[in-house]
């Protein structure tokens, strides 16, 4: 299925209709999809290298908690991770998916799905990948005592086994065909069992590194400075040799620091930009050029406690009115988005048919920005005055912006917002841990989809589903989710996961308020690689070389 | 810069002004600021939290006089009650420290036993710490704010005021007034607290403002790396902060303006308490 | 950083110390010692049970923003040994740290020492290259402002006054979008590698670093060296028929030095604090930043470390000094000169 097309819409009517005071309007398109001119084009590639290199350096906004594939769970964990550990299945830059270190899959019945193993793969220590190894790396997402975030797409799973020495064959209680889709990131990487029984709880960490089978190995890992990796000469597929010798991760939490470093050309390249730095880099051309890409991101607000405030949808539904969603993209990111209604965007809507996605994106509940009529259901829902605690961290710029706009718009229909700032650590434990969550009654997410799977964001909303945050709870929703779950045909299962997707946007359990995009920097000594939300788990740094 | 021992001359007389025309500006610029916080809920234009997503970034105009910030916010409401914050802190600090350390000071200075001995021990070990590392320590135990950093600091800057005021104590009390006081039957604590401390006042008085200016630069410096007043409330520090996000975009007056504010003030009070304590100290620089 | 932290008055004198000026240098090293790990002792109480002012339960305390899982509890039960009495808490964190085990970090699930020695070099190099700007840049200036009375003098006051009261963080970013964005003469982040190149690249940190106390030098250094240059022996000297520079040097500023060098012993450890905050803007990966960083994770065991062996170059710092002073000024030695 074709991704999504964005054009470059006309700018000029649209800027001269929308001087400063008309942005307040709504007459300057807050739909979702946004009728507002687009600042930027997506790419399908950069320039290809035209040699190789001895080595280049990559920024990284943060360090990565682990490099063990279990606890690898965000952007910067999973595009270092990526470039040295491989996954069963490969996430293409289109998103569609192929063969990885699974060269076929069969379904026999329903609940059995048999894979085949790729032959002549080896570890970076050398060792040959078989069956036993892809056993013990899947295993350990559903043992409890290593605890993996990624635990939830195994939930359906019953057994795995070794049916042979490069045959691993899954059986799930319930059919589930979600499965696979999850396959191509971190819940399909392969690691070598006898580096996984050695290492124990070291694994993944600085000094212990990973042992896998991609383009790039381990190197070192100097704590807080920066990890540096290196061309694994025996990888097995050609296509995807590194074009670089080394590559290295600089750790740079400070953005200005940050984007003062790919202007001096002290570091190659990156992904995650700055917004606001965007326009400068830019025009930047000496330097090098910005590269606009797939994402698979939605900021959302996520209602925590429907026993609060947030328990009236009609209030939830005044709050998503009362915040300009246009004005606020340009505010966090300079207008490098789209405001959206829907919870996933529509690159993931891989096989579905063009009518479904019409009615996944174009049919749903839409909250324009109407501030009367947001006051108007406040007042008759009786939350006026009412407190709620609204949590939020320093993330990046743009969380920092979106709070302070949402509590200002909470104030102006009446509501009494109270921001609680957390360290970034302490706001990541929300998503993990219900004790954190306790007394917190709203935050925002960035919430990616790894995988081009629709249910993957869908589920998560069913009843008692460990990322259910709100504990909302729709038996109809389950159902349908529970049935799409469990639907092998594409077109049916994303059918099913549109009508479901409506009902979720009726009841505004989440509130959607724009999809960004993949930005990429490519300093003046680099090219190569595709700009995509899939270098999450697809070895992008391979493709990059010389120009 | 420590002081010696000899004691003010304000008990006497006045040697023409008391301050500098540069300090007398210092005092005009600290006034100011300090009365245009004060008044904040008064005087500002704005709300200092009120988002406007229409007037994003925009530069001085009519209806802002300093410009607004990333959020649309107006920066001179932010400064004014940003003022509030960040003067507040220091101010307690400065009061409690010198007040606590006064009576301190007093007790070392004035006793000659084993209160002394251990007031005097108190005081070495609290200065193995400096200031802004026990703010952080604390913080590390009761969390991000104002009221760790605070406590913190108070306790560090007692030792400042102690010792100095337990040096002259110790000097006064070797003096015929003090004598003829106590010859004449005057009670003890009249004597110390009604004739020997409003001496010792305006010295101690003149290094806590210097005092101030450092405990402001020290707490900004702590809201500008996080770990003190969290965001939205305005604070300077914070301010600074927050505002680094529109330097990468080219816009500098968010970050400027705080800048500003906060190294004026700081200067201000230097010059002011220098000039003081020179003055005071009998010697004029 | 507070510069009054600096010129810690110094302790009157108690009768029961009154020592005749000629006690012997061995002796005073020893009472300097002494007092040295007396002061440690009690500080390291201080940082040790600064844990135990909050009530509750000490694990959940330590384990603060992470799901105290049943084998995270465990764990952090037996690296602090919490199901021990706080004496032996003490003992058993005070034993490990003399023989190189402080604990385990949290954050990055390795041993604290690993951790801290990783990054202990670009903070001492951070901090010796401020050093050489301050007392460098200071002495100068200082001197500059005390022998060109009038218009210098007053040029160089205010500056220095002014630069004197820009906070390291004002400072670090102008320098940055001056120099490095604008200019392009100096990195603008990292510490680069061992060498010419990490010279270069603590350049611009070190200058933030040291602005303030740059300014303070400059000042401590005119009014010690003018207090000085009213002193009699200078105008004898000077009447005798020395030239200027011969007085400047061997008369006025060798006197001069003794405030000054208050002033630096202690100014070097005074600096680790406030490099946490360069550090933290230019990307240095220092124990300053470690701090920071460990603060805003709940990383306790680093925290404590790291306060520790900034309060012991504290001290230490302070005790050097108090050792060299009476070999620069044997008048202080004899107890005849105030400092």
């Amino acid at each position: 299925m074709a991704p999504t097309r964005l054009s470059r819409r006309r700018l000029g009517a649209v800027v001269a209709g929308c001087s400063a005071i008309g942005l307040m309007l709504s007459g300057c398109g807050t739909t979702a999809g946004g009728t507002v001119a687009a600042k930027f084009t997506l790419s399908n590639s950069t320039p290809k290298p035209n040699k190789e290199i001895d080595q280049f350096s990559w920024a990284l906004y943060a360090e990565p908690f682990s490099l063990d594939y279990a606890y690898a769970f965000d952007y910067p964990d999973n595009q270092v991770l990526a470039n040295m550990c491989e996954s069963l299945f490969r996430w293409n830059p289109d998103l569609t998916s192929a063969p990885g270190l699974a060269t076929k899959f069969e379904h026999p019945d329903d609940l059995t799905w048999v894979y085949t193993i790729r032959q002549g793969v080896h570890f970076h220590d050398g060792s040959l990948l078989t069956a036993a190894d892809v056993v013990a790396s899947l295993k350990r997402h559903v043992d409890e005592k290593v605890g993996s975030f990624w635990a939830s797409s195994f939930e359906r799973v019953a057994d795995i086994q070794k049916t042979g020495d490069y045959e691993v064959t899954i059986t799930t209680s319930v059919p589930d065909y979600a499965l696979n889709s999850a396959l191509v990131g971190a819940p399909g990487v392969v690691e070598s069992a006898k580096t996984l029984a050695k290492d124990g709880a070291d694994y993944g960490n600085a000094t212990a590194g990973v042992n896998c089978t991609g383009p790039f190995e381990f190197d070192h890992w100097d704590a807080g400075e920066g990890i540096t990796l290196k061309r694994f000469d025996d990888y097995w597929d050609p296509s995807l040799r590194a074009k670089a010798k080394q590559m290295t991760f600089k750790i740079l939490p400070d953005a200005n620091a940050r984007v003062n470093a790919l202007q001096t050309g002290e570091i190659d390249g990156s992904w995650q930009v700055p917004s606001n730095a965007l326009d400068i880099l830019k025009a930047n051309t000496d330097a090098g050029n910005v590269y606009f890409g797939n994402d698979t991101s939605v900021q959302s607000l996520v209602t925590s406690n429907l026993n609060g405030v947030f328990g009236d949808v009609r209030v939830r539904k005044a709050l998503m009115m009362a915040i300009n969603r246009e004005a606020l993209l340009q505010a966090a990111e300079q207008g490098y988005g789209t405001t959206t209604d829907a919870l996933t965007t529509k690159n993931v809507w891989v096989g579905a048919q063009p009518s479904t996605v019409n009615s996944a994106f174009e049919s749903l509940d839409k909250q324009d920005y109407n501030l009367d009529e947001a006051r108007r259901l406040i007042k008759e829902a009786g939350a006026t005055g009412k407190k709620f605690v609204y949590a939020t961290a320093s993330l990046t710029a743009a969380f920092d912006i979106t709070s302070r706009a949402v509590a200002s718009a909470a104030r102006e229909i009446g509501l009494a917002p109270e921001i609680q700032t957390m360290s970034n650590d302490k706001y990541t434990t929300l998503f993990s841990d219900p004790e954190a969550r306790k007394g917190v009654d709203l935050f925002e997410t960035s919430w990616y989809l790894s995988s081009a799977e629709p249910l993957e964001m869908y589920s998560v909303l069913r009843t008692g589903d460990f990322s259910n945050y709100g504990g909302w709870s729709n038996a109809e929703y389950d159902q349908l989710i529970n049935s799409a779950v469990g639907t092998e045909d594409d077109a049916e299962r994303n059918r099913l996961t549109a009508q479901a997707a409506k009902i979720a946007s009726q009841d505004v359990v989440w509130s959607p308020l724009y999809e960004t995009v993949t930005a990429l920097w490519l300093g003046k000594r680099i090219t190569g690689v595709t700009p995509s939300i899939n270098y999450m788990y697809y070895p992008w740094a391979a493709t990059i070389g010389g120009r | 810069m420590t002081l010696t021992g000899t004691l003010p001359l304000l008990r006497t007389r006045r040697y023409g002004s008391l301050l500098s025309v540069t300090g007398w500006v210092a005092v005009t610029v600290t006034l100011v600021v300090v009365l245009l916080s004060l008044l904040a809920p008064v005087l500002a234009p704005y709300d200092p939290d009120f988002v406007d997503l229409s007037s994003v970034l925009g530069g001085p105009s009519s209806a802002h006089l300093l410009g607004t910030d990333a959020l649309g916010r107006d920066m001179l409401s932010r400064l004014m009650f940003g003022g509030r914050t960040s003067l507040v802190g220091p101010l307690i600090v400065v009061a409690a420290s010198t007040v606590l350390g006064l009576l301190l000071g007093l007790a070392a200075g004035w006793t000659d036993g084993w209160i002394s001995r251990i007031l005097t021990r108190v005081f070495d070990l609290l200065f193995a710490f400096p200031a802004l590392l026990l703010a952080m320590l604390a913080i590390a135990i009761f969390g991000k704010g104002l009221m760790a950093p605070i406590l913190a600091m108070t306790i560090s800057y007692i030792p400042y005021v102690a010792r100095l005021t337990q040096q002259l104590v110790v000097a006064e009390r070797s003096r015929p007034y003090v004598q003829a006081y106590r010859v004449l039957g005057f009670r003890t604590p009249w004597v110390v607290l009604g004739r020997v401390m409003p001496n010792l006042v305006p010295t101690v008085g003149a290094q806590s403002t210097l005092n101030f200016g450092y405990v402001l630069a020290d707490l900004a410096a702590l809201s500008f790396i996080g770990l003190g007043i969290q965001p939205p409330t305005s604070d300077w520090g914070a301010m600074i902060e927050e505002a680094r996000g529109a330097l990468l975009g080219g816009h500098v007056l968010p970050a400027l303006l705080p800048a500003l504010v906060v190294v004026l003030i700081v200067v201000s009070i230097n010059v002011i308490g220098e000039e003081l304590s020179d003055r005071i100290g009998g010697k004029l620089s | 950083m507070a510069v009054t932290q600096l010129a810690a008055p110094p302790a009157p004198p108690t009768p029961a110390t009154k020592k005749s000026p000629t006690a012997a240098p061995l002796a005073l090293v020893l009472r300097k010692v002494g007092t040295l790990l007396i002061t440690l002792f009690f500080a390291s109480l201080i940082v040790f049970f600064s844990r135990f002012v909050l009530p509750g339960d000490p694990a959940r305390f330590l384990l603060r923003g992470r799901s105290p899982k049943p084998e995270a509890l465990a764990e952090i039960t037996k690296q602090f040994g919490l199901d021990k009495p706080p004496i032996e808490q003490y003992f058993t964190w005070i034993g490990g740290i003399l023989h190189g085990d402080w604990g385990r970090s949290l954050t990055y699930r390795q041993s604290v020492s690993d951790v801290l020695l990783n990054r202990l070099p670009v903070t001492l190099e951070l901090v010796a290259l401020a050093a050489v700007f301050i007392t460098g840049l200071g002495l100068i200036a200082g001197m500059l402002a005390s022998l060109n009375k009038g218009g210098w003098d007053r040029f160089i006051l205010i500056t220095v006054t002014a630069a004197g009261a820009i906070p390291p963080f004002v400072a670090a970013i102008a320098l940055t979008a001056l120099f490095a964005v604008q200019l392009g003469w100096f990195p603008s982040f990292g510490s680069g590698d061992e060498g010419p190149s990490r010279l270069w690249h603590l350049t611009l940190p070190a200058l933030a670093l040291g602005v303030t106390f740059i300014a303070f030098m400059a000042r401590v250094t005119r009014s010690s060296m003018n207090e000085q240059l009213t002193r009699e022996h200078v105008e004898v000297a000077t009447s005798r028929g020395l030239t200027r520079s011969s007085v400047v040097f061997r008369h006025v500023l060798r006197n001069a030095l003794g405030p000054i060098l208050t002033v630096s012993g202690v100014l070097i450890a005074g600096l680790l604090v406030s490099s946490a905050i360069v550090e933290q803007t230019f990307g240095l990966t220092g124990i300053g930043q470690l701090l920071v960083q460990s603060i805003d994770r709940l990383d306790f065991a680093v925290v404590q470390a790291i306060v520790m062996i900034i309060v012991t170059a504290f001290v230490l710092a302070n005790t050097v000094v108090d050792l060299i002073q009476p070999l620069i000024d044997p008048r202080i030695a004899a107890g005849t000169e105030s400092r």
